[in-house]
């Protein structure tokens, strides 16, 4: 049994146009994350890869297919069995300062999930936890009292990923979590995740568009285009032999650093004329 | 290794000792202190640095879009074939950019008006600068424009608003407005940032083959390591509103020589090096 098995999810979401087509997020999308692994799914704007990240933590609801962690499927739950669940699963959002809840201090932010699921736990310890988190994230312990917007986006992002650790969580989904920060606040926020997950043991989720951050940072790579997994191999084995062309168009766009690498595009068949029939605003 | 000359023997755009101040509540912010650059004639000149290194803030003040809060001063600003940017009264200003620099932003829902069709922005860009053409006329050449940056169906586009637009068609027809007048430089604001990387790679090679079939310049401001290497000749990597290293691309991206440039070339460590880190 793998730590998260996901089986044949689908999702439609309607059209946000009047008599556009419903928009097909996932069309029988299956996966599994090994505990302790890093599973990166990376694909386009409108591939579905998002909605597969708030899928795989039930934060919407599957049309059909299903979701388990630890083998127990999240939609046979309750909503009290869900909730204390979700201390084993947690998320790091795109964009730090937009999840982090402005009036509130960043001690407050961080104890949250402590708060809701760990009632038993009594405020001295809750705040022992809480700074040890934020130094396990490299931040001091009078961050604590600062307020969000007080901190630079890379010391936001650290709060968002000691708000993910401090329930002990087995697996955590990061959607894009370094694609709004600086390349070098970049590096570093990637080396604190890697840190950590070797410490606590962690399996992630790491969605992104960035396949130079991915090559970094996964164990495994699943590549989605339009709502399916075309395919998922180990990293090195996706980079030195992808066997969809899709996969071939997206390597063949990454450019490389280093001008003597020289990058010559190919583009995916049919690529062109299905970004261009999809709605302004499902794009990036 | 530093390679401050054009790769080029003509010299479209020369900037000597650009600076500018902005005032704020809290005191003067020295956002660019001396910089010079200089594009060649169908030359890409890359600028890379991270947010707040003064990269935007040295592009607006050379096309005169500062804030009146900013105070821009340099030894001279000299666009080959008009003159010192920096003694060019606003409002002639006006008529450089569009007709001698094309300026293409980062964000192309930004630069388009949203309640014009698309047809009439290549109009009025047309009226504004004062080129007498008929309705017609504007529109063959929109055709001709939109036809040259790689969009299948002109007329629909024409006819359309540029809410109906995907990113990177958005992004073309901005190239195409921008170019209408051939402008010898065009300067790019970070133009590939936020689209999807097939995407991006499209809009680049489209991009570096305006420039050099038509022997155009660009100075090409971006935070993308690869975007320079792979489409720039030269590079100027700023850092604190300073160029701190300059050359050609193939030596500064490869062997900088910088402490900067070494930090931001590295800066995605290797998965063995993350380990490293830890271990």
């Amino acid at each position: 049994m793998s730590l998260v098995e996901v089986d044949e999810a689908f999702k439609t979401f309607p059209s946000r146009q009047r008599g556009g087509d419903p928009v097909r997020a996932l069309r029988g999308v299956s996966l599994r994350v090994e505990a302790g692994e890093t599973l990166a799914v990376i694909g386009e704007s409108g591939s579905g890869k998002s909605t597969l990240g708030r899928a795989v933590l039930r934060l919407l609801d599957l049309d059909s297919g299903s979701v388990r962690l630890d083998g127990v499927d999240l939609a046979s739950l309750s909503p009290k069995e869900l909730r204390a669940k979700r201390a084993d699963m947690q998320i790091v959002f795109q964009e730090p300062y937009e999840s982090l809840n402005p009036r509130m201090s960043i001690g407050a932010i961080v104890a949250e999930p402590l708060q809701i699921h760990r009632s038993d736990l009594g405020s001295t310890e809750i705040r022992t936890r809480v700074h040890e988190a934020l130094e396990r994230v490299g931040l001091t312990g009078n961050t604590a009292a600062r307020l969000p917007g007080e901190l630079s986006g890379g010391q936001q992002q650290r709060v968002g990923v000691a708000r993910a650790i401090i329930s002990q969580p087995k697996f955590v989904v990061l959607d894009e979590p370094t694609s709004s920060l600086d390349l070098s606040i970049r590096a570093q926020i990637l080396a604190l995740l890697a840190e950590i997950q070797q410490d606590l043991g962690l399996a992630y989720l790491f969605v992104s568009h960035d396949m130079h951050t991915v090559e970094k940072v996964s164990d495994r790579i699943a590549v989605m285009y339009l709502g399916e997994i075309v395919e998922t191999a180990p990293t090195l084995d996706l980079f030195r032999s992808p066997q969809h062309a899709y996969t071939r168009t997206l390597l063949s766009a990454r450019l490389s650093a280093d001008p003597r690498e020289k990058h010559a595009y190919k583009a995916f068949q049919g690529d062109t004329s299905v970004r261009d029939a999809v709605p302004a605003g499902e794009q990036g | 290794m530093t390679e401050t000359t054009p790769t080029t023997p003509e010299t479209v755009l020369d900037v000597q000792g650009l600076t500018v101040d902005i005032a704020t509540p809290d005191g003067v912010v020295h956002a660019v202190r001396g910089i010079d650059l200089a594009v060649g004639r169908g030359e890409i000149l890359g600028v890379v640095g991270e947010s707040g290194c003064g990269k935007s803030t040295t592009i607006k003040g050379i096309l005169g879009l500062l804030p009146p809060n900013a105070t821009v001063g340099a030894d001279k600003i000299e666009l080959a074939g008009h003159g010192d940017l920096l003694r060019t009264p606003t409002k002639k200003m006006r008529h450089v950019r569009g007709r001698r620099i094309g300026f293409v932003a980062q964000n192309p829902f930004g630069s388009l008006n949203p309640i014009y069709s698309i047809e009439r922005q290549f109009h009025e860009l047309q009226k504004a600068h004062g080129t007498k053409v008929s309705k017609k006329e504007s529109r063959e050449i929109a055709h001709a424009m939109l036809d040259g940056v790689g969009i299948v169906n002109p007329d629909r586009v024409l006819d359309g608003f540029a809410h109906q637009l995907s990113g990177g068609m958005a992004q073309r027809v901005v190239i195409a407005l921008a170019t209408t007048l051939s402008p010898q430089l065009l300067i790019a604001d970070e133009p590939t940032t936020g689209l999807d990387v097939t995407v991006q790679a499209q809009i680049m090679d489209l991009i570096s083959g305006l420039v050099r079939s038509e022997q155009r310049s660009m100075l090409l401001v971006t935070h993308d390591l690869g975007v320079i290497a792979q489409y720039a000749q030269r590079v100027v990597v700023m850092l604190d509103g300073k160029v701190v290293e300059h050359g050609r691309v193939e030596d500064v991206m490869v062997d900088p020589q910088h402490e900067y440039t070494r930090k931001l070339i590295s800066s995605v460590p290797k998965r063995e090096e993350l380990h490293d880190v830890i271990g």
